[in-house]
């Protein structure tokens, strides 16, 4: 009889210590690995909000391999359709279609929000782990999340300190409040929806919510996704950009 | 003399024509002289407006900053504090600062607005610039306590008053986002639209630790002994502090300078044209005085007046109209410039429109005395011209066809 207890014991600690054990840079790295993949292709619907409640909806498709490439096209509102923006590595082109011209993206052009929202060509660019400018520190740890504090002392990162609150299960941030020099919050991104692709669980509903701006945010919908796609060589160079 | 008297009595001989005709001319040098009277205000208002509320006479910065299509914090000056003792002792100067201006967000609820943030030293600003001494409401910023003075449009279009908290969001110098709350201390009102509609001041201390330049400053603004020397002055400076871009302020102002010349043009062609239909209308009634008066220029001549004489008369004909015209428009004119410099123009009507001047609210014309003269010497040439081809062909007649005939 006293069996039952003690397999139920060593049962509890087998499940319990590996989830101690693990530090807050191991959730990070977790966090990146759940968030990288290796290629993907999408279809998104962006919905900037103003205050006053004026939304603005952008319907984009997009490819992506890696930190590295991306290229993402407006399919909607017809003013912007065609308008395509391209990434490789930390550069950033846009090429108008109306005009006819592309233009690079650059200095203080890249930290202004993306049709006027809270993703700003920084955003978009971003590629590096979180790890390599950041040092994690566990602030706090429930049955079902784990939050952790971020912080850099490399000034030039955007957010010096960024709190992540991360659900255990499928390792992805549930919320990320992002703050400045002292610390005060400027920016929170929530996940509103996730969705299972395969054996991986990704987030398809974001939202980018300012917290200096009362009512402004820019949410994120992911409507189609398909990850692993092999894109033709020439798919992240210029000549596509302004095919 | 003779025919100075004669011109005269033939003027007193047809007064409503002599009236008639001058009145024109009056009417366009009356508008020549407020033109010029209120361009003149205008240009006075505008410099004073730069120079002592954002440009002072010249201004260093750092070598790049000015490459830059707007404020950049990758191009300052980092000891700023070294470089203005120097220039301090600089003979010529008569004051110089340092500000360090940023480009962020001011935030106030669900409003967040593009802003200059400049940061300034409260010992010296006030030395330079008139800005910390222009508060309307409030108090001024007097120490490196941290607080905000922003501009009355600005304050009225985010509907702030003195003790509101705002929040400005700007990049560090480095990167980093670093939002700042501030209270309003003070609301100023310059006159000059930039700076009341979309700037806001704190102490320099503040704003070097917005950008995390514990010693930085974009910019070293200096007020020359007099105006005249700022060009020289600039010489001297960029001799004696190479590292810096140094700029007078008609460089800095070269935008508001060419188009104020542009304007000037643009009124000058269409006070050209009210004046060349004066002069029409003056040169018609010469015609018609000769035509009327070809008997008694026929018997001038045969009296033995030569026809230089006869041209005499007419050409001063025109210019004792030109004389008269002018007299009653200049008093006409400075009396308007006088009232209208009193009261000023109001610009309330053209709201925030920009009309291309750093003006606001009111203009106030100016009775410069040069521009006066010049509009009444151009309205005597113009009057002599006019009246130049009718005396030519008065004087060119053949006697005995003038009076037989009575046609020249």
């Amino acid at each position: 009889m006293k069996i039952i207890p003690i397999i139920l014991i060593l049962l509890t600690i087998s499940i319990i210590l590996p989830c101690q054990a693990q530090t807050a840079a191991e959730w990070i790295e977790k966090l990146d690995k759940q968030m990288f993949y290796q290629s993907a292709e999408y279809t998104a619907l962006m919905t900037v909000h103003s205050p006053g409640g004026t939304d603005r909806y952008f319907r984009m498709q997009g490819k992506v391999v890696g930190d590295q490439f991306a290229l993402m096209e407006y399919l909607d509102p017809p003013r912007q359709r065609g308008t395509r923006y391209l990434k490789r590595d930390d550069n950033l082109w846009i090429y108008f279609p109306r005009q006819d011209r592309t233009m690079q993206i650059q200095g203080h052009m890249l930290r202004k929000g993306v049709q006027g929202g809270d993703m700003s060509f920084e955003d978009m660019t971003e590629s590096s782990s979180l790890l390599e400018k950041y040092e994690a520190l566990l602030i706090g740890e429930t049955d079902t999340t784990v939050t952790i504090m971020l912080e850099s002392h490399d000034m030039t990162v955007s957010y010096p300190f960024r709190e992540i609150l991360i659900d255990k299960r499928t390792v992805i941030p549930i919320r990320i409040v992002n703050s400045g020099v002292g610390r005060m919050p400027i920016k929170e991104i929530i996940t509103l929806a996730t969705k299972r692709f395969g054996d991986r669980i990704y987030p398809v509903s974001t939202e980018i919510r300012s917290l200096l701006v009362k009512d402004k945010w820019t949410r994120f919908d992911i409507e189609e996704m398909k990850f692993g796609v092999n894109f033709p060589e020439d798919t992240f160079t210029k000549k596509m950009l302004e095919r | 003399m003779i025919a100075l008297r004669l011109a005269y009595r033939n003027l007193r001989r047809n007064r409503r024509r002599t009236v008639l005709t001058a009145s024109a001319l009056t009417v366009g040098l009356i508008v020549l002289i407020t033109m010029m009277g209120m361009l003149d205000g205008i240009d006075s208002q505008s410099i004073d407006n730069l120079i002592y509320y954002d440009l002072a006479h010249v201004k260093g910065f750092a070598d790049g900053y000015l490459d830059e299509d707007f404020p950049d914090l990758e191009h300052t000056i980092p000891h700023a504090d070294s470089l203005l003792n120097i220039v301090r002792n600089l003979s010529g100067i008569s004051a110089a600062t340092e500000r360090l201006e940023i480009i962020g967000m001011l935030i106030q609820g669900s409003e967040e607005v593009f802003v200059r943030i400049i940061g300034v030293d409260p010992a010296q600003d006030t030395d330079v610039f008139r800005t910390l001494e222009a508060v309307r409401s409030g108090l001024t910023i007097s120490t490196d306590e941290p607080v905000a003075l922003i501009g009355d449009r600005l304050a009225s279009d985010l509907s702030l008053n003195v003790g509101d908290v705002i929040t400005l969001l700007v990049r560090s110098a480095p990167g980093a986002f670093n939002p700042k709350m501030l209270p309003i201390a003070g609301i100023i009102s310059t006159g000059h639209p930039a700076v009341d509609r979309m700037t806001v001041y704190v102490p320099l201390a503040v704003a070097r630790d917005m950008t995390l330049l514990p010693e930085g400053a974009t910019e070293i603004a200096i007020m020359a002994s007099k105006l005249t020397y700022s060009k020289r002055l600039m010489d001297k400076l960029t001799q004696i502090l190479p590292q810096l871009e140094w700029r007078s302020w008609q460089t800095l102002a070269d935008d508001f300078i060419q188009l104020a010349r542009m304007k000037r043009t643009g009124n000058g062609i269409i006070i050209g044209i009210i004046i060349l239909v004066a002069a029409i209308g003056l040169g018609n009634t010469m015609i018609m005085s000769i035509h009327e008066r070809t008997r008694e220029i026929g018997a001038l001549r045969a009296l033995g007046f030569n026809s230089g004489l006869i041209w005499r008369i007419f050409v001063l004909e025109g210019f004792l109209i030109g004389l008269f015209a002018g007299i009653i428009a200049v008093v006409i004119g400075v009396a308007i410039l006088v009232y209208l410099g009193h009261t000023g123009i109001s610009l309330a009507g053209y709201g925030d429109m920009d009309i291309g001047y750093p003006v606001r609210d009111a203009i106030y014309p100016i009775v410069n005395v040069a521009s006066v003269a010049m509009s009444f010497v151009f309205g005597l040439v113009i009057s002599v011209l006019a009246s130049w081809g009718a005396a030519r062909h008065a004087a060119r007649g053949q006697i005995v066809r003038a009076l037989r005939e009575g046609m020249l």
